[in-house]
């Protein structure tokens, strides 16, 4: 299988008042193209900032990341964004919409980013919204949808650009077993590469034919089910 | 981002802070009137001296003055203020030359009379000397167009004369109508008893009409009496009240030579002068006021800008605060693919913004104020009805939003150029 992804040698260091905390310790890792992939384990272990850092959200102190052929450490800030707009999409533990805007201007905010005729990205997040089961929600704003549609929301939004690779930072952690079995089953219907960051390993199992387990920045286990 | 895009989401961040919005707004409307009101004060001001100089009549003139040889070394532009303390009188010899040079269409001298004078047997309220002017017989026609009431003489040796309205309404308090064909007495003295050498004969003359001040321009201050009859009335009265040359006949301060057309006036003016002259034309003339007015303009301007650097102040820490309050917002912009400039154009535009609503309402409240106050002047002064104090012309209105817009999008460029930089991570985990 192709790979999609892969971290090499990536270290990222943070100065945390007289001391440095290495939160991600030379870690070499690929991610297939289509495989659906976990990370789990406990808090600061380092996952969610290898997820940044794979998001192009944050820098690695050290090392190299390549994804869908691009080279994260030679892109300029703006090439960086412009590769978290189509590249990858982001999944967030607390939705992070705009509170002020409805759920179809948050699905139309990275295609209005990417300056997409405005026709032309209605449509589309139209049909996102329709795909995450919210057509009828569309002109709520976050505070009036609920943790499970505003998640789908975030979902629809993290499709906007038609990016290969999402990114689901704890996707379900904010959300009850019902409505995060709902999130899963979504994600999994999306037929691209996921990679969800979670603490939760029945999800984890469940979803992912991969679970990658990292502990102080380093990987403790890799398991591939079959 | 497309700018309609950006644009969009700014209009949106402004309204959704309505109240903040609006306080901020007040500080720029204050200060972007106060700005309108100072500089257009100047504007109207300078409007109103101008057009006295921009009369074709005016501007066919060239003032011609003569000052001792060497008297003064070295300068050669003519000075507006510069009274010739040492001047050398032009005589009528003079005059009779200068006629002959082409394109020159006539030459008055400048007789330089100061009289009182009363009308229909009543006294100029404010008993100040009036400048009689001499109409030779040539300009005589060309003074019809400016006519209100009444007719020219027809006899150049009558003893007639021509009253500018202003100085009827101002001075003598009387409507043009009412008094053409009455009697106008001169004197040295504010009564004609007091002047025993003058014969009531002499020095009794006709209203024959009244002339439009506005139209007239420079001049409007003057009356006129046939060429003729001046000359007569300055030797009967020894000069007068002249207050700048010793009297003698057949010699005046200065004179005016009219050319015959505006094309003339350049050429002339360059001949005259290397013929010993002092010469100053309208253009000149023009050319000292707009200095001055413009000097006086950009410390109006100075006095006005201050209210707005003060809202400078405001602006800043209103975005200041929109940034900090929309930490979270930005990195979820930057998260899904904002790049840095898009995250600082929006907030660059609300400040941006804050400052074309703000501009647009203060030019409005300024233009309202400059009439009001040109309103109180009318009312209180005798200021005439037709001259406005202030002035907003469309340089004035476009350079005040302009400059309202840039003012406000530098207090906001500080706060944009933060939000653009935040780390994303960073911003994302602000709660």
């Amino acid at each position: 299988m192709d790979s999609l992804v892969r971290a090499d040698r990536v270290t990222k260091r943070y100065e945390h008042g007289a001391g440095v905390v290495t939160a991600v310790d030379a870690l070499t890792i690929e991610f297939a193209s289509g495989e659906p992939a976990a990370i789990v384990g406990r808090s600061g272990s380092g996952k969610s900032t290898l997820l940044h850092i794979l998001g192009g959200l944050d820098r690695p102190t050290s090392g190299d990341i390549h994804v869908a052929g691009r080279r994260l450490a030679e892109l300029s800030d703006n090439e960086l964004a412009d590769y978290r707009r189509t590249t990858c999409g982001f999944i967030f533990q607390f939705f992070n919409l705009v509170p002020s805007m409805t759920a179809r201007r948050n699905v139309e905010l990275p295609m209005t980013l990417a300056g997409r005729d405005p026709r032309d990205r209605r449509r589309r997040a139209d049909e996102l919204l329709e795909r995450v089961g919210l057509a009828a929600r569309r002109d709520h704003r976050p505070s009036e949808l609920s943790g499970g549609e505003q998640q789908r929301v975030s979902i629809a939004r993290a499709l906007a650009n038609d990016p290969p690779l999402l990114l689901a930072d704890e996707p379900t952690g904010n959300l009850d077993t019902r409505t995060a079995t709902e999130i899963m089953d979504l994600l999994k219907s999306l037929d691209r590469t996921v990679i969800v960051v979670t603490h939760d390993r029945v999800v984890a199992d469940a979803y992912c034919k991969r679970v990658v387990e990292l502990s102080d920045g380093r990987i403790a286990s890799d398991r591939r089910s079959a | 981002m497309r700018p309609a895009d950006a644009l969009g989401m700014s209009a949106g961040n402004l309204g959704r802070r309505k109240g903040r919005t609006a306080l901020t707004l007040v500080g720029v409307v204050i200060g972007v009137a106060a700005l309108v009101l100072m500089i257009s004060l100047a504007v109207g001001l300078e409007r109103e001296v101008l057009k006295l100089f921009q009369s074709e009549d005016t501007l066919r003139t060239i003032f011609i003055s003569r000052v001792k040889p060497g008297a003064r070394k070295g300068q050669k532009k003519p000075n507006l203020f510069d009274f010739g303390m040492q001047s050398v009188p032009i005589t009528d010899r003079d005059i009779a030359e200068l006629r002959k040079l082409p394109g020159v269409a006539h030459v008055v001298p400048d007789i330089n009379l100061f009289l009182s004078m009363e009308i229909d047997g009543e006294a100029d309220s404010e008993e100040e000397f009036i400048p009689i002017g001499g109409l030779p017989p040539e300009e005589i026609e060309g003074m019809r167009k400016y006519l209100l009431a009444g007719d020219l003489w027809t006899d150049p040796n009558e003893r007639a004369v021509l009253i500018p309205s202003r100085l009827l309404q101002v001075r003598f308090e009387k409507r043009p109508q009412d008094i053409v064909g009455k009697k106008v007495v001169f004197s040295r003295a504010f009564t004609s008893d007091d002047d025993p050498q003058l014969t009531p004969e002499q020095v009794t003359f006709r209203v024959a009409g009244v002339l439009d001040t506005e139209k007239l321009g420079i001049k409007a201050r003057q009356l006129f009496v046939p060429m003729e009859r001046a000359l007569e009335l300055r030797d009967l009265t020894q000069g007068g009240n002249a207050p700048l040359l010793v009297y003698k006949k057949g010699s005046y301060l200065s004179a005016e030579v009219k050319t015959k057309d505006m094309n003339s006036v350049e050429e002339l003016k360059r001949q005259l002068g290397n013929s010993g002259y002092q010469v100053l034309t309208s253009a000149d003339i023009l050319g000292t006021v707009r200095t001055i007015f413009l000097v006086i303009e950009g410390f109006m301007a100075c006095i006005g800008a201050i209210g707005l650097v003060v809202s400078i102040f405001g602006i800043a820490n209103t975005m200041a605060m929109a940034v900090l309050e929309r930490t979270r917002e930005i990195g979820i912009m930057k998260a899904i693919g904002a790049r840095n400039g898009d995250v600082r154009v929006v907030f660059l535009l609300e400040a941006a913004a804050i400052g074309l609503i703000g501009g647009i309402v203060g030019l409005g409240a300024g233009a309202i104020g400059g009439v009001a106050l040109d309103a109180v002047a009318h009312g209180l002064t005798d200021v005439p009805d037709d001259v406005r104090l202030f002035h907003v012309s469309p340089l004035l209105a476009a350079g005040a939003v302009l400059f309202s817009i840039f003012v406000s999008a530098l207090a906001g460029f500080v706060p944009a150029m933060r939000a653009s930089r935040m780390d994303p991570v960073t911003a994302l985990r602000y709660e």
